[in-house]
């Protein structure tokens, strides 16, 4: 059965975002609300809502697949998104700092 | 190098003014997302996957040592600690954050720098050859005439709402090492029969979804007329570039579907009409600007230098280093020296600011503190004495910042990617690490010589693929990333638009592909022959059937 989140970038810094059941926006994709096909339009509904309180910007439906606490976008865009650059990192020049390779910090 | 005068540290400032005011709107809610997103790009401000990014202008590619720090400086403090050199010779920063942007935008200010006319449909930086002003192969300082037409298209009212982005390239030298062919505008400063100093101008020529190389607008434009003819080149798009469809809306669209002949009528038919706008160089302006960029104190010294050439006979390494990434300077006992931004495995471009200060704390010691950024994304020391190359190189090395594969097939093209771009369409930086993982021995990258490999993560051709020697697309195909791969390719004095070789390469496949293709090279090349040499002498059919042989 297909899933879905509602993603967006943070207004204040960019950072990828996902809407939680209790209406707050969460970095971590473990954290955000999943929803069936059916109950997508509801949830597209949250978007503007968010931009409205100047909380994020561009928000958007996507795939998601997995169970709670392991949950993955099924496009390669959005795991990048979700789980960050995936470049080999290197002592130097650092792209990221070691800590956040996992995780787009929020 | 130029130095702000009272205008543009005034227009800097207010400009500076304005959008922290609409940023401070922006977060209150008084701009919402539509409104803000032109004035933020404005400003060289983008939303990209995972951050904004912002872009910092270095006009031409030039920039002090001070700047250099500020850079450094900027990325310590509001950013992740490092910066990424870009095509367009400028800098990005991949994670400022929207408030600090601002701040950012004045701590530039404070070193004449800014990120006005980074993104947005207006004319973008100004392009030149890395090596303006020292090139031996020049025939005059190009540098003058990019900043002159900087300030003429900064924030010029008429032309702030083009159909689409602009880019224009300058070039004073035989090899084309500005990429003038693929700009809107491409200018060629040039002799005359009559000895006269003039420009070439090309316009039309561009990347992305439709590429083409520029054409022959002016075979010879007197240099007093730049201004009026560039005013002329713009109105007329202006007024005939479309803007109903992005897709098409850029000049060489406008210039292909026209032709060239009727495109150049209309040009010098506005360039009559507005003769007499005061918009000529040879004033006192012209003079001010020039005397900026006047030579620095060379030392009086011997083209030879007897002890740099004894250190190059007793040091392998070194002599490898310098074989590969020198270039001649016309002052005597003076070299150019590159400094490629790829090491093995690395991220094209990526500079941390430690590196940039200490880069800069070079050049302070041996290049009269300024310094370039090339299209290659990489750096340019442009004034080192033959004779503090060896320490230099020490120095660079204990650094590890002494690769020795300016344009050998490490010395990777590339664009942000699906890593970071929001228009991308796959990932770009880790095929470029493992291309340059594969290739890491140097003796197999100087069998192989120079080969530009370039490539980018979308149609869009950021990393201009379609001119490398060698070029990758990514692209997705139900969900997968799949490599297209062109050949033939150059941005150099051989221009030419790269070819597709054929179907395109599974991303687990494509190093393979490459090496395939390099192999044949290697098989069949004929003496002293670059691998573009090979491709153009016999064609890609060879290298076709080894790639796509299937057994």
């Amino acid at each position: 059965m297909t899933q879905h989140m509602l993603t967006a970038n943070r207004l204040s810094d960019g950072a990828v975002v996902y809407l939680q059941g209790g209406g707050g926006w969460s970095g971590d994709i473990q954290s955000g609300q999943v929803v069936a096909a059916e109950q997508c339009e509801a949830l597209e509904a949250e978007g503007p809502l968010g931009m409205a309180a100047n909380i994020v910007v561009a928000p958007y439906v996507i795939e998601v697949e997995g169970n709670q606490g392991n949950y993955t976008p099924v496009r390669r865009r959005e795991r990048i998104r979700a789980f960050g650059p995936t470049v080999v990192e290197q002592d130097a020049p650092s792209s990221q700092k070691s800590e956040d390779l996992n995780h787009v910090p929020v | 190098m130029y130095q702000y005068d009272e205008f543009d540290t005034r227009l800097t400032n207010e400009r500076i003014g304005e959008y922290r005011d609409q940023v401070a709107r922006r977060v209150t809610g008084d701009l919402d997302e539509d409104n803000f997103r032109n004035l933020r790009l404005r400003n060289g401000l983008y939303m990209q996957l995972h951050a904004y990014m912002l872009r910092v202008a270095i006009p031409y590619g030039l920039m002090s040592s001070d700047q250099l720090r500020k850079l450094a400086f900027i990325a310590r403090t509001y950013d992740k600690d490092y910066g990424h050199f870009t095509t367009r010779q400028n800098l990005q920063y991949n994670w400022p954050e929207l408030e600090d942007t601002p701040d950012i935008l004045a701590h530039l200010a404070e070193v004449d720098m800014s990120a006005i006319q980074t993104s947005g449909n207006v004319n973008r930086n100004v392009t030149a050859d890395a090596f303006a002003g020292v090139a031996r192969d020049e025939i005059e300082d190009p540098r003058p005439y990019c900043e002159i037409v900087r300030q003429f298209l900064t924030l010029n009212p008429e032309f702030s709402w083009l159909p689409r982005k602009f880019k224009i390239a300058v070039s004073a030298a035989a090899e084309d090492r500005a990429a003038t062919t693929v700009h809107d505008i491409g200018l060629l400063l040039i002799h005359n029969a009559a000895g006269d100093t003039g420009f070439r101008v090309l316009v039309g020529g561009g990347l992305g979804r439709s590429p083409f190389l520029g054409k022959v607008l002016r075979l010879f434009l007197p240099k007093d007329d730049l201004l009026p003819y560039i005013q002329a080149i713009l109105r007329v798009y202006n007024m005939e570039g479309r803007r109903d469809n992005i897709f098409k809306a850029r000049i060489k669209i406008l210039v292909h579907e026209l032709g060239i002949e009727r495109f150049k009528d209309k040009v010098e038919a506005e360039f009559e009409a507005s003769a007499g706008d005061p918009l000529f160089i040879g004033t006192e302006e012209e003079a001010r600007i020039k005397a900026q960029f006047a030579a620095p104190p060379y030392r009086a010294l011997d083209e030879y230098d007897p002890g740099h050439e004894a250190l190059l006979r007793e040091n392998p390494a070194f002599a490898q280093w310098a074989t590969h990434n020198l270039a001649a300077h016309k002052q005597a006992g003076y070299a150019i020296v590159n400094l490629p931004l790829k090491p093995i495995g690395g991220i094209p471009g990526d500079v941390s600011a430690d590196q940039m200060d200490f880069i800069a704390g070079l050049a302070d010691t041996y290049s009269f503190g300024e310094l370039r950024a090339t299209h290659r994304q990489n750096l340019v020391l442009a004034d080192v004495a033959k004779s503090d190359l060896y320490s230099l190189w020490q120095a660079l090395d204990d650094a590890g910042l002494a690769p020795a594969n300016l344009d050998r097939i490490t010395d990777i093209i590339c664009c942000p990617g699906m890593d970071y771009c929001s228009l991308a369409t796959a990932r770009s930086i880790p095929i470029a690490q493992r291309i340059s993982e594969r290739f890491a021995d140097q003796e197999r990258q100087d069998l192989i010589g120079e080969l530009k490999l370039n490539i980018s993560g979308c149609i869009n051709a950021c990393g201009h693929h379609h001119i490398g020697h060698i070029g990758l697309l990514g692209v997705e195909k139900n969900g997968e990333e799949f490599y297209q791969i062109t050949v033939g390719g150059s941005g150099a004095r051989d221009a030419d638009i790269g070819r597709i070789i054929g179907p395109a390469f599974a991303s687990e496949d494509v190093v393979d592909a490459v090496e395939t293709l390099v192999d044949t090279y290697l098989d069949i090349r004929a003496p002293g022959e670059r691998f573009l040499d090979t491709l153009r002498r016999i064609g890609s059919e060879p290298f076709k059937e080894r790639l796509y042989a299937t057994d």
